[in-house]
């Protein structure tokens, strides 16, 4: 029960504060840059975001957020499970490291993957052997996106895992359920608004990661560049108005992807 | 492990000795472990090393690189207060009373999550670069933000801003009134009430907030790129200098500043793991009443 | 210290928590609002304490008017229902804490304080726990020490929020007999809410039935179970029986029955369907032919009509009611 109290003081404050804060910082700045959109005609707009150049960033960002918010999705399943249900040497250790790529600095983070992913590195050689590259790939930009955003789908699965009763799994195995049947029926409904919520949170992270995807992505325009090293481009040739587009782009097919994913989380809690 | 387990594990059947389901998936857990977390660690240390220890030495203590630290210290003393006192006062409005928008403004608070580094940098740009909006006003003033220190703290600010709210807004939901009531019944002022009983309870939470932000803010890289003059000795922080050794093809010097960072991180690791293990005790206590 | 409620209405968005209660406890009496969960009881105690506003109406303390005092102002001591100690601080600080939220004029020293602190420990037997925290305590020893942390400040009134109710039936059935007895030795005007009407029966000077945020009924134990102002309270108050009588139905409850194993005039047939031992009494289920629902009777465990008896057989029944009920006059 957490009715409003009226003896609680510091609402009109803590309110204020935060409104004013979350304004100053946040809000009006954000708002700035759609403000500054608008100098751009609509012509002018369109112009710049299909370019090539654009469009090749703005599907290898997106992808590459795809493909490592998708593979997150199976590791991070897999981590959350044996972390909450089994008990193993080096639990411990391993449940604490998680969070290594959120307390990494990304530049950090860009240079170890690069080292160890490039042609000559210690793992990046055998992709040679092979006849493929792994850094300067879009498969290296993948990989460092899935490095930094491995927490999120481990860390919003862990808690749902471990509030799903074990008798639940019980009651279903006595009334004859096969383990598939379980994970099926039992499990995966539970797991999967949180398992979305993991999934949107890396994806979104994804998409505008930088630090770590430069070193390794090799940015070749066209080709290995992300959509947020393109603003920085467009910056260094004070080309504010592409940068702007660019960011807008950006941040309207993100919120777009997040709403769809929001409804859809919904939808599934809704039965 | 008990039999439902088991039966999820495809192993109902064996009895004793090797539940394989389960051994799989662990050694599977492992592999993902040393493969993406153990590896790039090693190899910070392992590069950082490879020319000895008097290298490693002369790349942390040059006089760049101290520049950069002590920048990296300011914009982390800076942006870390800032938003601990607008963490408390966020999760305070959010948590005690029930009004009108209280989710958008939730939603507000996480909203730099999910906005790129990049963009973050770039509206600063907007606004106080040279042709932004303020630009003219402050160039008549010779007040210079972006490309100087005041826009690097100002773009660490706008990363880390969710990051104590984040965590106090759960853990002050669980926890209720009551006690802030009972405090006030029996005398305490508003002050009081927040300082003896609200402060305590919440302490926990705010130093797991404060270990996640102070990580962010001296990690950030993509939106202090944007903002920063990248001038050696001026307004690199730590990060950015570890960019330029290694665009120097200077990869030793690099992963020697590098390993300063990790070790940083594996210290916050230690922190956060600590302060979350009393976080867990305060919230099974909360439940438990 | 007497406590005046006039005219207090409260409603959360479209519903009517309380309406129109009017209601004056005297000053060193014991009371108990007592009604089903929902029923605004715990609201009313909220707003007597000042931690919700009315949104009409006034509550007095000995003819002063206090609704717009501050809750710290008030003076009341509040229990919650699940203490709500303050957990990061020893029994002794929790206990202190009022008296080291003083003003620093009024407050006392720290001797005055720590004497004051024990004093109060030990009239809830509780002084050698005063160095421990509250998650080391046990759910009673927790409830003395809000108790004592309430009665520290030396409060006009002691409200009380399901005081037992967090409890287990043993540990409960001791400390309503302890309050109870401290209640006699304090004499402070006393409040406390409860669904369960056999507590408020046991401790209660006088009991306020409340349902759907109206008061049904104000008396002392005896008589709001021996004349129920009403429908409600009657089931409220106790297990009911109810029998329909060529369209006319007649409240009992179980022990007002005689019961006999031979036909006696107004007595009605019944086949026994289940007989259970309870330690003094013995409650036999009854079932008549026409009627849906069974009838319980409690009786004696040596009551002769019991020697022998068991399942199937037929027993004649006539409800007994010391007084005549008033359902049976307007035939309810």
């Amino acid at each position: 029960m957490s009715r409003p109290s009226p003896v609680i003081p510091g609402f009109g404050l803590t309110l204020g504060y935060t409104l004013v804060y979350l304004s100053l910082l946040v809000l009006i700045p954000l708002g700035a840059l759609f403000i500054k959109s608008t100098e751009l005609t609509w012509e002018q707009f369109v112009a710049i975001v299909s370019a090539p150049r654009v469009l090749a960033a703005l599907k290898l960002s997106f992808g590459a957020a795809l493909a490592a918010a998708l593979l997150n999705g199976v590791i991070g399943t897999l981590l959350a499970w044996v972390l909450v249900r089994y008990r193993f040497p080096g639990r411990k250790v391993i449940e604490a490291m998680i969070d290594l790529p959120f307390a990494l600095p990304t530049a950090v983070a860009g240079i170890a993957l690069t080292a160890l992913y490039a042609p000559n590195g210690p793992i990046g050689q055998f992709a040679t052997e092979l006849g493929f590259k792994i850094a300067y790939s879009p498969l290296g930009i993948a990989l460092a996106l899935t490095f930094v955003t491995l927490p999120f789908v481990v860390r919003t699965l862990q808690p749902v895992l471990a509030d799903i009763p074990r008798e639940v799994e019980e009651a279903a195995t006595c009334l004859g359920a096969r383990p598939w049947q379980i994970a099926r029926h039992v499990l995966l409904p539970a797991l999967l608004p949180a398992w979305l919520t993991g999934f949107a949170l890396a994806f979104a992270r994804g998409v505008g990661e930088y630090g770590s995807v430069i070193f390794i992505a090799g940015n070749m325009p066209g080709k290995t560049e992300i959509l947020p090293l393109l603003i920085m481009v467009k910056l260094d040739q004070y080309d504010y108005a592409g940068a702007t587009a660019i960011g807008v782009l950006m941040l309207v097919v993100s919120f777009v992807l997040l709403l769809v994913i929001n409804l859809l989380q919904r939808r599934i809690a809704r039965g | 492990m008990n039999t439902a387990t088991l039966a999820a594990a495809g192993v109902s059947r064996t009895r004793r000795g090797a539940p394989w389901g389960r051994r799989l998936l662990i050694l599977a857990a492992w592999l993902v472990f040393v493969l993406f977390l153990l590896l790039p660690l090693l190899i910070v240390i392992n590069e950082a090393l490879k020319q000895g220890f008097g290298t490693f030495f002369a790349a942390i203590l040059e006089p760049d690189a101290v520049a950069a630290l002590k920048l990296t210290l300011i914009a982390v003393g800076i942006s870390v207060p800032l938003n601990l006192v607008f963490g408390v006062a966020a999760a305070w409005c959010v948590s005690k009373y029930e009004f009108r928008g209280k989710s958008i403004l939730v939603t507000l608070i996480d909203l730099p999550f999910s906005v790129s580094p990049v963009i973050a940098g770039l509206i600063y740009v907007l606004l106080f670069g040279a042709q932004g909006w303020f630009g003219p006003w402050l160039m008549d003033r010779d007040i210079q933000i972006v490309f100087a220190v005041p826009g690097i703290v100002l773009a660490t600010l706008f990363v880390t801003v969710p990051f104590v709210a984040r965590e106090l807004i759960p853990l002050m939901q669980e926890q209720g009134t009551q006690e802030e009531e009972a405090a006030r019944l029996l005398g305490a002022s508003g002050w009081q009430m927040f300082w003896h009983v609200t402060l305590p309870n919440i302490r926990w939470g705010l130093i797991y907030g404060v270990v996640l932000c102070t990580a962010r803010a001296m990690g950030e890289f993509g939106a202090v790129s944007v903002v920063s003059g990248h001038i050696r000795g001026l307004t690199n922080t730590l990060p950015l200098h570890v960019e330029i050794l290694y665009n120097e093809y200077n990869h030793v010097a690099a992963f020697s500043v590098a390993s300063l960072l990790l070790a940083l991180a594996l210290l916050i690791l230690l922190l956060k793991q600590w302060s979350e293990a009393r976080i867990n005790r305060l919230k099974a206590a909360a439940a438990q009443e | 210290m007497s406590i005046e409620i006039r005219q207090v209405n409260k409603r959360f968005g479209t519903f009517q928590a309380l309406k129109d209660i009017d209601l004056t406890i005297e000053s060193g009496e014991l009371v108990a609002l007592l009604g089903p969960s929902g029923c605004g009881k715990t609201t009313l105690l909220r707003i007597i304490a000042g931690l919700e506003a009315p949104d009409t109406g006034r509550i007095a303390f000995h003819g002063e008017d206090v609704s717009s005092r501050e809750v710290r102002e008030r003076n009341v001591g509040f229990v919650f229902q699940h203490y709500a100690l303050f957990r990061h601080m020893t029994v002794f600080d929790n206990v202190a804490f009022g008296l080291r939220m003083k003003p620093r004029r009024q407050r006392p020293s720290e001797a005055v304080i720590a004497e004051k602190v024990h004093e109060l420990l030990n009239l809830v037997q509780l002084d050698w726990i005063a160095d421990r925290y509250p998650e080391q305590l046990s759910g009673g020893q927790r409830q003395r020490i809000a108790l004592a942390r309430a009665l520290a400040v030396e409060p006009r009134v002691l409200l009380l929020d399901e005081p037992f109710g967090a409890l287990d039936a043993k540990v409960r059935k001791e400390l309503r007999r302890w309050l109870a007895r401290l209640h006699e030795e304090v004499h402070l005007t006393s409040v406390f809410v409860t669904h369960d009407q056999e507590e408020a029966m046991e401790v209660a000077d006088r009991i306020v039935v409340m349902n759907k945020g109206v008061i049904e009924q104000i008396g002392s134990p005896g008589e709001v179970y021996a004349n129920p102002a009403s429908d409600f309270v009657y089931h409220f108050l106790g297990d009911a029986n109810r029998l329909d009588l060529a369209g006319q139905a007649v409240l009992f409850r179980p022990h007002e029955i005689s019961l006999s194993r031979q036909a006696e005039t107004g007595h009605l047939p019944a086949e026994v369907r289940d007989i259970r031992p309870l330690g003094a009494l013995t409650r036999v289920t009854l079932k008549v032919s026409g009627q849906d629902d069974p009838i319980e009777a409690e009786v004696a465990k040596n009551h002769v009509t019991l020697a022998g008896l068991s399942r199937g057989e037929t027993l004649y029944f006539r409800p007994n009611a010391e007084q005549p009920e008033p359902w049976e006059e307007r035939g309810l």
